[in-house]
């Protein structure tokens, strides 16, 4: 139980878990913009218009779910070693 | 490094921010709470509170190293000096980080970490005894205190701006939540949550700059687009200037070009940052943290390759926001307008991201400020709980007791950052001063290390004794200054004071120890160069691995890509 616990809070695990949660969220809200009201823009005195829109959202969600499939699959193939001698690198 | 308190009017920057936004930085509230009491379960020993019982991989304490440094101040700061001064900007990466990160973990992390030292200061009083252990520990503690309370003003400052919540309420959330998974979880917690805010800032950052990029027309249409830093009716960065990097004169202020490469090199370059990076216990408490020399050598190493980068996502934005934002082509035009060169960061994310992302962005910054106040806080609970209660005051009491001890100076620490950050807000302008002041105490600690480290000779009063002179005449040179005896503009003094102070911290101490009687050999060993066994230094783990886990030949790395860098971007 002791060993399942300590692989599953691997902080490399935690951090794909945040990745997976944004990447899935900002991927639905960008392939169904009605969820998010389009944002007022507001009087802007730029020359250039920065605001890229709500597609944004899928591009970085998707990027960010491949991101934490690494992290996971890092976790998968490296796993902590439990006997913590201080002479040997627990992860690379 | 210094930063102003200034933003601009309240609703310049307001966000729009959605029910999703929302939502995204709640689930990162969790995950940072979340990791406190994960961290609880390991903590048995005060070794693991204060240093993570050094256990930590390489790439944890690495990537730590380089988040505990990536706070908001720096992100907000760094993006400002991007658009107003360009590229430039990238000698605070390149020649002020990178290579005093290398010098740490190839030269120094030996001594720190072969000592068995538990912190920057436990090494001074093994080497020079109380007089310099004092000096040293306390103007630490006091200086992280002081920072952790600019840092929560600033956070509540950007968060009424942005969102609009009121700043005590914000104030009293971030310090809160530091203040439970730090009591909870230590250093472990504190290191964990800089490798998350890490990912998350990056989430934010990098489309920040891809998408502004794209907007811009790419890289030259970005070029193409930069206009002329006027200030006073003088233009004081040329388009040519915020293009490249060297000499870089809109950077240091000086009027010469070989001035301004000698004033980089030297000011920046050898005496502010090696002095910052390598006796910064915030920084080396993380590296301390690992779990074998080998891994300890690495972490500053590792985290030079993000920090090499990093400013690709940090500057460009900043010069795309110069180029591209209205209201700051009408600062950088006219010299006034109605936000300042600290909103670059803010503005574009006000104007680039669309809801949902603009959640990442908040929960971004509102990470990368708390990790910036974390790290001071978790650095403070074990120089207190170690350097000053322990060795002063009551000594020899059971491990446990000092666990108590460092969990109720965290709590001490975050009542403390909040009464500073309150008066950081009627006095904006003493903040800047004493932070300035604080660093000064870093290019005589530099001096005093390395003649240590490498001079058996040296004796106890020549290190406080040069300690405090190269400190004064820090504060002299900055004085002056102040007062219009010398003047020098953009970043001169800085650079000035310090290299003073090192050079009068280097005369003192050679002249104090020629007049003094040295400590014994024998007490010098893991402590001085020629006194210390190889087999200390050795590193029989990383023999016939990889060269990517063995600190030399990492570093050799480091250092080419950072010299192409400079190359290419000259």
């Amino acid at each position: 139980m002791a060993s399942k616990l300590s692989h599953l809070f691997d902080i490399r695990n935690v951090i794909g878990a945040l990745l997976a949660i944004y990447g899935v969220v900002l991927t639905v809200a960008g392939f169904a913009p009605g969820l998010v009201r389009e944002r007022d823009k507001g009087a802007s005195n730029n020359p250039v218009d920065l605001y890229f829109g709500t597609d944004a959202n899928w591009w970085v969600g998707l990027a960010l779910i491949g991101v934490a499939v690494a992290f996971f699959t890092w976790a998968l193939l490296r796993p902590v070693r439990l006997e913590e001698t201080p002479t040997t690198s627990a992860s690379p | 490094m210094t930063t102003t308190t200034t933003l601009a009017a309240e609703n310049v920057l307001r966000l729009n921010l959605g029910w999703l936004d929302y939502v995204l930085v709640a689930i990162y509230f969790v995950f940072v709470l979340g990791i406190g009491f994960i961290a609880r379960s390991q903590i048995s020993t005060s070794l693991d509170f204060f240093l993570s019982g050094r256990r930590l991989p390489a790439w944890v304490t690495g990537l730590a190293f380089i988040s505990a440094n990536l706070g908001a101040i720096e992100i907000m700061g760094m993006s400002a000096n991007g658009a107003e001064v360009g590229l430039s900007t990238m000698h605070y990466y390149w020649i002020g980080a990178v290579p005093a990160m290398l010098f740490l973990g190839v030269v120094m992390m030996p001594f720190y970490y072969g000592s068995k030292v538990r912190s920057v200061p436990e090494f001074m009083r093994r080497r020079f005894g109380p007089g310099a252990h004092l000096v040293n520990a306390i103007s630490f503690a006091f200086a992280q205190i002081l920072i952790a309370g600019v840092n929560l003003f600033l956070l509540a400052t950007v968060i009424n701006a942005l969102v609009g919540w009121p700043r005590w309420l914000s104030l009293i959330v971030a310090a809160a939540v530091v203040l439970s998974y730090i009591t909870l979880g230590g250093l472990s917690a504190a290191i964990y949550n800089e490798v998350l805010q890490f990912f998350v800032i990056l989430a934010a950052l990098v489309p920040l700059t891809v998408f502004g990029l794209i907007r811009v027309g790419g890289w030259n249409g970005l070029k193409d687009k930069v206009i002329d830093t006027t200030s006073g009716g003088k233009v004081t960065a040329s388009v040519h200037d915020q293009l490249t990097t060297w000499p870089g004169q809109a950077l240091s202020g000086f009027d010469s070009p070989v001035w301004s490469v000698i004033g980089i090199v030297f000011g920046l370059g050898f005496v502010l940052s090696f002095g910052y990076w390598t006796t910064n216990f915030v920084e080396v408490q993380r590296a301390m943290a690992s779990n074998s020399m080998s891994a300890a050598r690495r972490s500053p190493i590792i985290a030079a390759f993000p920090k090499m980068f990093i400013p690709f996502v940090i500057i460009v934005p900043g010069m795309i926001a110069a180029a591209a934002i209205g209201d700051m082509i009408r600062l950088k035009s006219t010299g006034k307008g109605d936000v300042t060169y600290n909103d670059a960061m803010l503005l574009m994310i006000r104007d680039i991201l669309p809801n949902g992302l603009l959640g990442v962005a908040v929960a971004g910054l509102l990470a990368s400020f708390m990790a910036g106040m974390a790290a001071n806080i978790s650095a403070f609970n074990t120089v207190f709980s170690y350097d000053i209660w322990q060795d002063y005051v009551v000594k020899d009491r059971p491990d446990h007791y000092y666990i108590v001890v460092g969990r109720i100076a965290t709590v001490a620490a975050a009542i403390l950052a909040i009464f500073t950050a309150l008066i950081a807000a009627g006095y904006s302008n003493l903040m800047d001063y004493l932070q300035t002041l604080f660093g000064f105490f870093n290019a005589p600690l530099f001096a005093t290390f390395i003649l240590g480290m490498f001079w058996k000779r040296m004796t106890s009063t020549a290190g406080w004794a040069g300690l405090v002179a190269g400190t004064l005449s820090a504060v002299f040179v900055f004085i002056l200054s102040e007062v219009g005896v010398i003047n020098l503009p953009g970043q001169g003094m800085p650079f000035v004071a310090a290299s003073a102070a090192f050079v009068i911290d280097i005369v003192v101490s050679v002249a104090v120890t020629m007049v003094t009687t040295p400590k014994p050999v024998t007490e010098l060993a893991g402590l001085v160069y020629s006194e210390t066994p190889r087999e200390v230094f050795g590193d029989p783990q990383s023999a016939g691995k990889a060269w990517y886990y063995r600190p030399v030949p990492l570093a050799a790395v480091a250092l080419t890509l950072t010299i192409i860098l400079n190359v290419v971007f000259h």
